[in-house]
Protein backbone atom coordinates (compact mmCIF):
# COMPACT_ATOMS: atom_id res chain seq x y z
CA UNK A 1 0.00 0.00 0.00
CA UNK A 2 2.90 2.32 0.53
CA UNK A 3 3.86 2.47 -3.12
CA UNK A 4 0.26 3.02 -4.06
CA UNK A 5 0.66 5.75 -2.03
CA UNK A 6 3.68 7.54 -3.52
CA UNK A 7 2.08 6.49 -6.91
CA UNK A 8 -1.04 8.22 -6.18
CA UNK A 9 0.84 11.54 -4.65
CA UNK A 10 3.33 11.21 -8.06
CA UNK A 11 0.21 11.27 -10.29
CA UNK A 12 -1.18 14.53 -8.54
CA UNK A 13 1.62 16.38 -8.36
CA UNK A 14 2.59 15.36 -12.03
CA UNK A 15 -1.07 16.94 -12.59
CA UNK A 16 -0.15 19.90 -11.14
CA UNK A 17 3.05 20.42 -12.66
CA UNK A 18 1.53 19.57 -16.36
CA UNK A 19 -1.95 21.17 -15.99
CA UNK A 20 -1.48 24.63 -18.85
CA UNK A 21 -2.51 27.73 -16.95
CA UNK A 22 -6.01 29.19 -18.07
CA UNK A 23 -5.63 32.69 -19.60
CA UNK A 24 -7.59 35.10 -17.04
CA UNK A 25 -10.65 36.52 -18.40
CA UNK A 26 -10.40 40.50 -18.70
CA UNK A 27 -13.33 40.50 -20.85
CA UNK A 28 -15.53 43.76 -19.16
CA UNK A 29 -18.23 42.58 -17.13
CA UNK A 30 -21.85 43.83 -17.53
CA UNK A 31 -22.76 46.47 -15.12
CA UNK A 32 -25.96 46.39 -13.83
CA UNK A 33 -28.41 49.30 -15.31
CA UNK A 34 -30.38 51.10 -12.39
CA UNK A 35 -34.20 51.30 -13.16
CA UNK A 36 -35.18 54.74 -14.68
CA UNK A 37 -37.24 56.44 -11.91
CA UNK A 38 -39.71 59.23 -13.21
CA UNK A 39 -40.58 61.84 -10.62
CA UNK A 40 -43.77 63.37 -11.26
CA UNK A 41 -43.43 67.05 -11.25
CA UNK B 1 7.68 4.26 30.35
CA UNK B 2 4.17 3.44 30.21
CA UNK B 3 1.29 4.87 27.97
CA UNK B 4 0.26 7.96 29.62
CA UNK B 5 -3.93 9.34 29.24
CA UNK B 6 -2.96 12.91 30.24
CA UNK B 7 -0.16 13.10 28.23
CA UNK B 8 -1.74 11.70 24.98
CA UNK B 9 -5.14 13.64 25.90
CA UNK B 10 -2.81 17.07 26.11
CA UNK B 11 -0.39 16.34 22.69
CA UNK B 12 -3.75 15.33 20.55
CA UNK B 13 -5.90 18.85 21.38
CA UNK B 14 -2.11 20.26 21.19
CA UNK B 15 -1.74 19.31 17.78
CA UNK B 16 -5.30 20.58 16.72
CA UNK B 17 -4.68 23.64 18.47
CA UNK B 18 -1.57 24.02 15.96
CA UNK B 19 -3.01 22.76 13.22
CA UNK B 20 -5.90 25.45 13.75
CA UNK B 21 -2.97 28.04 13.01
CA UNK B 22 -2.55 27.53 9.66
CA UNK B 23 -5.93 28.67 8.81
CA UNK B 24 -5.20 31.03 11.39
CA UNK B 25 -2.46 32.39 9.44
CA UNK B 26 -4.47 32.38 6.04
CA UNK B 27 -7.18 35.34 7.99
CA UNK B 28 -3.76 37.25 9.54
CA UNK B 29 -2.55 37.06 5.51
CA UNK B 30 -5.33 37.25 3.88
CA UNK B 31 -6.75 40.39 5.73
CA UNK B 32 -3.27 42.47 4.97
CA UNK B 33 -3.52 42.06 1.18
CA UNK B 34 -5.17 43.76 -1.57
CA UNK B 35 -8.74 42.44 -2.18
CA UNK B 36 -8.42 41.59 -5.27
CA UNK B 37 -5.69 38.77 -3.47
CA UNK B 38 -7.22 37.42 -0.66
CA UNK B 39 -8.44 33.97 -1.56
CA UNK B 40 -5.00 33.29 -3.28
CA UNK B 41 -3.27 34.45 -0.21
CA UNK B 42 -5.47 32.12 1.85
CA UNK B 43 -5.33 29.29 -0.33
CA UNK B 44 -1.64 29.20 0.00
CA UNK B 45 -2.18 28.22 3.95
CA UNK B 46 -5.16 26.01 2.95
CA UNK B 47 -3.36 24.57 0.31
CA UNK B 48 -0.09 23.87 2.73
CA UNK B 49 -2.37 22.28 5.33
CA UNK B 50 -3.17 19.29 2.49
CA UNK B 51 -0.17 18.90 0.50
CA UNK B 52 2.35 19.03 4.02
CA UNK B 53 0.18 16.87 5.33
CA UNK B 54 0.91 14.34 2.84
CA UNK B 55 4.10 14.95 2.10
CA UNK B 56 5.00 14.88 5.90
CA UNK B 57 3.05 10.75 5.48
CA UNK B 58 4.90 9.54 3.23
CA UNK B 59 8.42 10.86 4.10
CA UNK B 60 8.64 14.09 5.63
CA UNK B 61 8.51 12.39 9.03
CA UNK B 62 10.86 9.70 8.39
CA UNK B 63 13.60 12.27 7.31
CA UNK B 64 13.09 14.24 10.22
CA UNK B 65 12.71 11.52 13.37
CA UNK B 66 14.02 8.53 11.40
CA UNK B 67 17.17 6.46 12.36
CA UNK B 68 20.19 9.17 12.75
CA UNK B 69 22.29 9.30 9.95
CA UNK B 70 25.61 11.42 10.33
CA UNK B 71 23.95 13.79 12.30
CA UNK B 72 22.05 15.58 9.00
CA UNK B 73 19.44 13.08 8.26
CA UNK B 74 16.70 10.58 9.22
CA UNK B 75 16.81 7.26 8.33
CA UNK B 76 13.85 5.61 5.92
CA UNK B 77 12.58 3.44 8.52
CA UNK B 78 9.23 5.67 8.55
CA UNK B 79 8.93 5.95 5.15
CA UNK B 80 5.13 6.08 4.24
CA UNK B 81 4.95 5.70 8.06
CA UNK B 82 5.89 1.80 8.11
CA UNK B 83 6.52 0.40 12.18
CA UNK B 84 4.37 3.36 13.56
CA UNK B 85 1.83 1.72 15.42
CA UNK B 86 0.75 2.79 19.30
CA UNK B 87 3.65 1.87 20.69
CA UNK B 88 5.92 5.17 22.08
CA UNK B 89 8.60 6.20 20.44
CA UNK B 90 11.59 7.22 22.00
CA UNK B 91 10.97 11.36 21.54
CA UNK B 92 7.99 10.75 23.46
CA UNK B 93 8.00 7.71 25.88
CA UNK B 94 4.61 8.13 27.15
CA UNK B 95 2.31 9.27 24.46
CA UNK B 96 1.22 6.78 21.43
CA UNK B 97 3.44 7.41 18.18
CA UNK B 98 0.75 8.53 16.13
CA UNK B 99 0.04 11.44 18.31
CA UNK B 100 3.82 12.54 17.95
CA UNK B 101 3.53 11.83 14.41
CA UNK B 102 0.49 14.41 13.89
CA UNK B 103 1.89 16.76 16.63
CA UNK B 104 4.72 17.22 14.49
CA UNK B 105 3.15 17.11 11.36
CA UNK B 106 1.12 20.37 12.48
CA UNK B 107 5.08 22.06 12.56
CA UNK B 108 5.68 20.90 9.60
CA UNK B 109 2.73 22.50 7.92
CA UNK B 110 2.64 25.82 9.16
CA UNK B 111 6.33 26.47 8.43
CA UNK B 112 6.02 26.84 4.71
CA UNK B 113 2.61 28.64 4.90
CA UNK B 114 4.79 31.34 6.83
CA UNK B 115 6.72 32.27 4.00
CA UNK B 116 4.00 32.50 1.81
CA UNK B 117 3.62 36.26 3.06
CA UNK B 118 6.60 37.47 1.48
CA UNK B 119 5.73 36.66 -2.10
CA UNK B 120 1.74 37.05 -1.83
CA UNK B 121 0.59 39.28 -4.65
CA UNK B 122 2.43 38.12 -7.27
CA UNK B 123 3.99 34.12 -7.43
CA UNK B 124 2.34 31.62 -9.18
CA UNK B 125 0.08 29.27 -8.19
CA UNK B 126 2.23 26.61 -9.39
CA UNK B 127 5.57 27.41 -8.15
CA UNK B 128 4.05 27.99 -4.74
CA UNK B 129 2.99 24.28 -5.02
CA UNK B 130 6.52 23.06 -5.88
CA UNK B 131 8.57 25.58 -3.56
CA UNK B 132 6.54 24.39 -0.91
CA UNK B 133 6.70 20.64 -1.62
CA UNK B 134 10.56 21.04 -1.93
CA UNK B 135 10.93 23.38 0.85
CA UNK B 136 9.36 20.93 3.43
CA UNK B 137 11.85 18.30 2.38
CA UNK B 138 15.14 19.92 1.50
CA UNK B 139 14.90 22.48 4.55
CA UNK B 140 12.60 21.65 7.06
CA UNK B 141 12.99 17.80 7.57
CA UNK B 142 17.04 18.20 7.85
CA UNK B 143 16.61 21.07 10.27
CA UNK B 144 13.71 19.68 11.88
CA UNK B 145 16.63 16.23 12.84
CA UNK B 146 19.41 18.75 13.17
CA UNK B 147 17.60 20.26 16.01
CA UNK B 148 15.08 18.07 17.28
CA UNK B 149 15.98 14.88 16.89
CA UNK B 150 18.94 12.54 19.36
CA UNK B 151 21.70 11.87 17.38
CA UNK B 152 21.13 15.63 15.42
CA UNK B 153 23.74 18.03 15.74
CA UNK B 154 22.34 20.92 16.65
CA UNK B 155 20.38 18.38 19.83
CA UNK B 156 23.78 17.03 20.51
CA UNK B 157 25.46 20.07 20.74
CA UNK B 158 22.93 21.37 23.57
CA UNK B 159 21.57 24.14 21.83
CA UNK B 160 18.07 24.67 23.25
CA UNK B 161 14.47 25.04 21.40
CA UNK B 162 11.79 24.39 22.61
CA UNK B 163 9.32 25.05 20.51
CA UNK B 164 11.05 26.11 16.88
CA UNK B 165 12.83 29.33 17.45
CA UNK B 166 15.11 28.16 14.76
CA UNK B 167 13.05 25.22 12.90
CA UNK B 168 10.56 27.05 12.12
CA UNK B 169 10.65 31.12 12.37
CA UNK B 170 14.53 31.61 11.66
CA UNK B 171 13.90 28.97 9.13
CA UNK B 172 10.69 30.52 7.68
CA UNK B 173 11.65 34.25 8.12
CA UNK B 174 15.63 33.90 6.50
CA UNK B 175 13.25 32.16 3.65
CA UNK B 176 10.73 35.01 3.36
CA UNK B 177 13.81 37.40 2.82
CA UNK B 178 15.72 35.01 0.43
CA UNK B 179 12.48 34.95 -1.73
CA UNK B 180 11.36 38.82 -1.49
CA UNK B 181 14.74 39.30 -3.01
CA UNK B 182 14.48 36.89 -5.95
CA UNK B 183 11.16 37.23 -6.76
CA UNK B 184 11.04 40.80 -6.83
CA UNK B 185 8.98 43.90 -5.99
CA UNK B 186 5.09 43.98 -6.64
CA UNK B 187 4.00 46.07 -9.51
CA UNK B 188 3.46 49.81 -7.93
CA UNK B 189 5.63 48.94 -4.69
CA UNK B 190 6.75 52.65 -3.51
CA UNK B 191 4.72 54.11 -6.01
CA UNK B 192 1.19 53.03 -4.51
CA UNK B 193 -0.76 52.46 -1.63
CA UNK B 194 -0.60 48.82 -0.67
CA UNK B 195 -2.98 48.75 2.35
CA UNK B 196 -4.47 46.02 4.09
CA UNK B 197 -8.22 45.40 2.68
CA UNK B 198 -9.52 44.10 5.92
CA UNK B 199 -7.47 44.14 9.09
CA UNK B 200 -10.73 42.67 10.92
CA UNK B 201 -9.92 39.63 8.91
CA UNK B 202 -6.23 40.03 10.49
CA UNK B 203 -7.11 40.87 14.20
CA UNK B 204 -9.46 37.40 14.28
CA UNK B 205 -6.17 35.38 12.62
CA UNK B 206 -4.01 36.97 15.15
CA UNK B 207 -6.64 35.81 17.99
CA UNK B 208 -6.52 32.43 16.54
CA UNK B 209 -2.56 32.24 15.91
CA UNK B 210 -2.32 33.19 19.80
CA UNK B 211 -4.74 30.59 21.17
CA UNK B 212 -3.03 28.05 18.73
CA UNK B 213 0.12 28.93 20.28
CA UNK B 214 -0.57 27.79 23.25
CA UNK B 215 -0.53 23.89 21.84
CA UNK B 216 2.82 24.88 19.95
CA UNK B 217 4.48 25.79 23.01
CA UNK B 218 2.70 23.85 25.90
CA UNK B 219 2.13 21.31 23.90
CA UNK B 220 6.14 21.01 23.18
CA UNK B 221 6.62 19.53 27.08
CA UNK B 222 4.74 16.71 25.43
CA UNK B 223 3.30 15.78 28.49
CA UNK B 224 0.30 17.32 30.50
CA UNK B 225 3.06 18.27 33.28
CA UNK B 226 4.35 21.09 35.05
CA UNK B 227 6.72 22.26 32.28
CA UNK B 228 3.48 22.64 30.09
CA UNK B 229 1.92 24.61 32.42
CA UNK B 230 4.78 26.94 32.65
CA UNK B 231 5.37 27.23 28.88
CA UNK B 232 1.61 27.77 28.54
CA UNK B 233 1.81 30.92 30.87
CA UNK B 234 4.76 32.36 29.40
CA UNK B 235 4.00 32.00 26.09
CA UNK B 236 0.78 34.39 27.53
CA UNK B 237 2.88 36.89 28.99
CA UNK B 238 5.84 36.92 26.16
CA UNK B 239 2.33 37.75 23.40
CA UNK B 240 0.73 40.36 25.62
CA UNK B 241 4.43 42.09 26.35
CA UNK B 242 5.27 42.13 22.62
CA UNK B 243 1.62 43.62 21.45
CA UNK B 244 1.66 46.55 24.25
CA UNK B 245 5.34 46.97 23.16
CA UNK B 246 4.93 47.20 19.16
CA UNK B 247 2.00 49.27 19.73
CA UNK B 248 4.16 51.76 22.06
CA UNK B 249 6.91 52.08 19.91
CA UNK B 250 4.61 52.75 16.57
CA UNK B 251 2.39 54.94 18.34
CA UNK B 252 5.82 56.86 19.71
CA UNK B 253 6.70 56.98 16.23
CA UNK B 254 3.94 57.37 14.46
CA UNK B 255 1.31 59.70 16.63
CA UNK B 256 -1.23 56.75 16.76
CA UNK B 257 -2.56 53.12 18.09
CA UNK B 258 -2.76 51.15 15.16
CA UNK B 259 -4.88 47.84 15.53
CA UNK B 260 -2.16 46.37 13.22
CA UNK B 261 0.49 47.10 15.58
CA UNK B 262 -0.86 45.30 18.22
CA UNK B 263 -1.87 42.19 16.23
CA UNK B 264 1.71 41.81 14.91
CA UNK B 265 2.95 42.83 18.06
CA UNK B 266 1.48 39.90 19.98
CA UNK B 267 2.35 37.63 16.72
CA UNK B 268 6.27 38.98 17.72
CA UNK B 269 6.08 38.29 21.32
CA UNK B 270 4.84 34.27 20.62
CA UNK B 271 7.64 34.17 18.21
CA UNK B 272 9.89 35.29 20.73
CA UNK B 273 8.98 33.05 23.20
CA UNK B 274 9.15 29.92 21.15
CA UNK B 275 12.49 28.63 21.76
CA UNK B 276 12.22 29.70 25.27
CA UNK B 277 9.28 28.51 26.18
CA UNK B 278 10.26 25.75 28.40
CA UNK B 279 13.05 27.23 29.54
CA UNK B 280 12.44 30.40 31.00
CA UNK B 281 10.35 32.48 34.23
CA UNK B 282 8.03 34.20 33.74
CA UNK B 283 10.01 37.49 34.25
CA UNK B 284 12.25 36.56 31.47
CA UNK B 285 8.85 36.10 29.60
CA UNK B 286 8.16 39.71 30.09
CA UNK B 287 11.97 40.78 28.61
CA UNK B 288 11.66 38.29 25.81
CA UNK B 289 8.20 40.11 24.77
CA UNK B 290 9.35 43.49 25.16
CA UNK B 291 12.43 42.88 23.06
CA UNK B 292 10.52 40.77 20.51
CA UNK B 293 8.07 43.53 20.12
CA UNK B 294 10.48 46.62 20.02
CA UNK B 295 13.18 44.69 17.89
CA UNK B 296 10.58 43.30 15.22
CA UNK B 297 9.00 46.91 14.52
CA UNK B 298 12.57 48.48 13.92
CA UNK B 299 13.42 45.57 11.87
CA UNK B 300 10.34 46.23 9.52
CA UNK B 301 11.09 49.56 9.62
CA UNK B 302 13.90 49.04 8.67
CA UNK B 303 13.82 46.52 5.67
CA UNK B 304 10.38 48.59 4.18
CA UNK B 305 11.06 52.11 4.22
CA UNK B 306 14.86 52.15 4.44
CA UNK B 307 15.90 48.70 2.26
CA UNK B 308 13.06 48.80 0.32
CA UNK B 309 12.87 45.29 0.26
CA UNK B 310 8.87 43.86 -0.80
CA UNK B 311 8.56 41.12 2.01
CA UNK B 312 4.69 41.69 1.47
CA UNK B 313 3.67 40.77 4.95
CA UNK B 314 6.74 40.98 6.91
CA UNK B 315 7.88 37.45 7.40
CA UNK B 316 11.42 38.46 8.01
CA UNK B 317 11.10 41.21 10.33
CA UNK B 318 8.67 39.08 12.43
CA UNK B 319 9.55 35.78 12.59
CA UNK B 320 13.17 36.08 11.41
CA UNK B 321 14.30 38.61 13.64
CA UNK B 322 11.79 37.50 16.05
CA UNK B 323 13.03 33.82 15.91
CA UNK B 324 16.70 34.92 16.14
CA UNK B 325 15.75 37.39 19.45
CA UNK B 326 14.20 34.59 20.93
CA UNK B 327 16.72 31.49 19.95
CA UNK B 328 19.82 34.84 21.60
CA UNK B 329 17.46 35.07 24.63
CA UNK B 330 17.31 31.50 25.42
CA UNK B 331 20.78 31.46 25.71
CA UNK B 332 20.78 34.35 28.09
CA UNK B 333 17.48 33.63 30.36
CA UNK B 334 17.32 29.81 30.14
CA UNK B 335 17.09 28.18 33.45
CA UNK B 336 17.95 24.73 35.02
CA UNK B 337 15.52 24.73 37.23
CA UNK B 338 12.81 25.53 35.40
CA UNK B 339 13.76 22.49 33.32
CA UNK B 340 15.86 19.49 34.39
CA UNK B 341 16.64 18.47 30.77
CA UNK B 342 17.58 22.14 29.80
CA UNK B 343 20.77 24.35 30.91
CA UNK B 344 21.38 27.87 32.47
CA UNK B 345 21.74 30.53 30.62
CA UNK B 346 24.10 33.54 30.65
CA UNK B 347 23.13 35.21 33.22
CA UNK B 348 22.74 32.52 35.78
CA UNK B 349 26.38 31.45 34.85
CA UNK B 350 26.59 29.63 31.77
CA UNK B 351 27.46 31.84 29.07
CA UNK B 352 28.61 28.71 27.14
CA UNK B 353 24.71 28.27 25.99
CA UNK B 354 24.76 31.67 24.68
CA UNK B 355 27.89 30.43 22.14
CA UNK B 356 25.54 27.21 21.13
CA UNK B 357 22.41 29.32 20.41
CA UNK B 358 24.53 31.65 18.28
CA UNK B 359 25.96 28.58 16.41
CA UNK B 360 22.46 27.19 16.42
CA UNK B 361 21.13 30.81 14.76
CA UNK B 362 24.48 30.99 12.03
CA UNK B 363 23.78 27.74 10.99
CA UNK B 364 19.52 28.05 10.52
CA UNK B 365 20.25 31.14 8.57
CA UNK B 366 23.12 29.76 6.39
CA UNK B 367 21.03 26.37 5.13
CA UNK B 368 18.12 28.07 5.17
CA UNK B 369 18.73 31.08 3.86
CA UNK B 370 21.44 29.43 0.62
CA UNK B 371 18.53 26.49 0.36
CA UNK B 372 15.72 28.77 -0.24
CA UNK B 373 17.66 30.75 -2.85
CA UNK B 374 18.62 26.95 -4.76
CA UNK B 375 15.22 26.00 -4.62
CA UNK B 376 13.65 28.76 -6.02
CA UNK B 377 16.28 29.18 -8.76
CA UNK B 378 15.17 25.62 -9.73
CA UNK B 379 11.55 26.71 -9.58
CA UNK B 380 12.30 29.46 -12.05
CA UNK B 381 13.35 27.36 -14.50
CA UNK B 382 10.91 24.87 -14.44
CA UNK B 383 7.38 26.98 -14.17
CA UNK B 384 8.53 30.51 -13.52
CA UNK B 385 8.34 31.78 -9.97
CA UNK B 386 6.01 34.68 -10.92
CA UNK B 387 2.51 36.12 -12.67
CA UNK B 388 2.76 37.74 -16.03
CA UNK B 389 2.31 41.55 -14.88
CA UNK B 390 -1.14 41.82 -16.33
CA UNK B 391 -2.27 39.06 -14.17
CA UNK B 392 -0.67 40.67 -11.23
CA UNK B 393 -2.13 43.72 -11.81
CA UNK B 394 -5.91 42.01 -12.30
CA UNK B 395 -5.08 40.35 -8.84
CA UNK B 396 -3.89 36.73 -8.32
CA UNK B 397 -7.95 35.46 -7.44
CA UNK B 398 -9.47 36.28 -10.73
CA UNK B 399 -6.18 35.56 -12.80
CA UNK B 400 -4.70 32.51 -10.84
CA UNK B 401 -8.23 30.81 -9.24
CA UNK B 402 -10.68 32.41 -11.57
CA UNK B 403 -12.72 33.65 -8.17
CA UNK B 404 -13.37 36.33 -6.47
CA UNK B 405 -13.39 36.88 -2.71
CA UNK B 406 -16.30 39.36 -2.80
CA UNK B 407 -19.31 39.61 -4.76
CA UNK B 408 -20.35 43.65 -3.66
Amino acid sequence: MIVVSFVLFALLIFAWLAVPDKRADRSPKPVPVSPVVTVPA
Amino acid sequence: MEINAGDTAWVLTSAALVLLMTPALGFFYGGLVRKKNVLSTIMHSFFILCLISVVWTLWGFTLAFGSDKGGLIGGLDFLGLRNITAVPLPNAPTIPAPAFVIFQGAFAVITPALITGAFAERKRFKAFVLFSLLWSTFIYAPLAHWVWSPGGWIFEMGALDFAGGTVVHISSGISALVAALVIGKRVGFGQEEMEPHDLTMTVLGAGLLWFGWFGFNAGSALAANGLAAMAFLVTNISAAMGALTWLTVSWLKHGRPSVLGAAAGAVAGLVGITPAAGYVSPASAIVIGFGAGFFCFFALELLKERLGVDDALDVFAVHGIGGIWGALATGLFAEFAINGTGADGLIFGNPAQLGKQVVAVAATLAFAGVGTFVLLKIVDLIVGLRVPEADEVLGLDPSQHGELAYQL
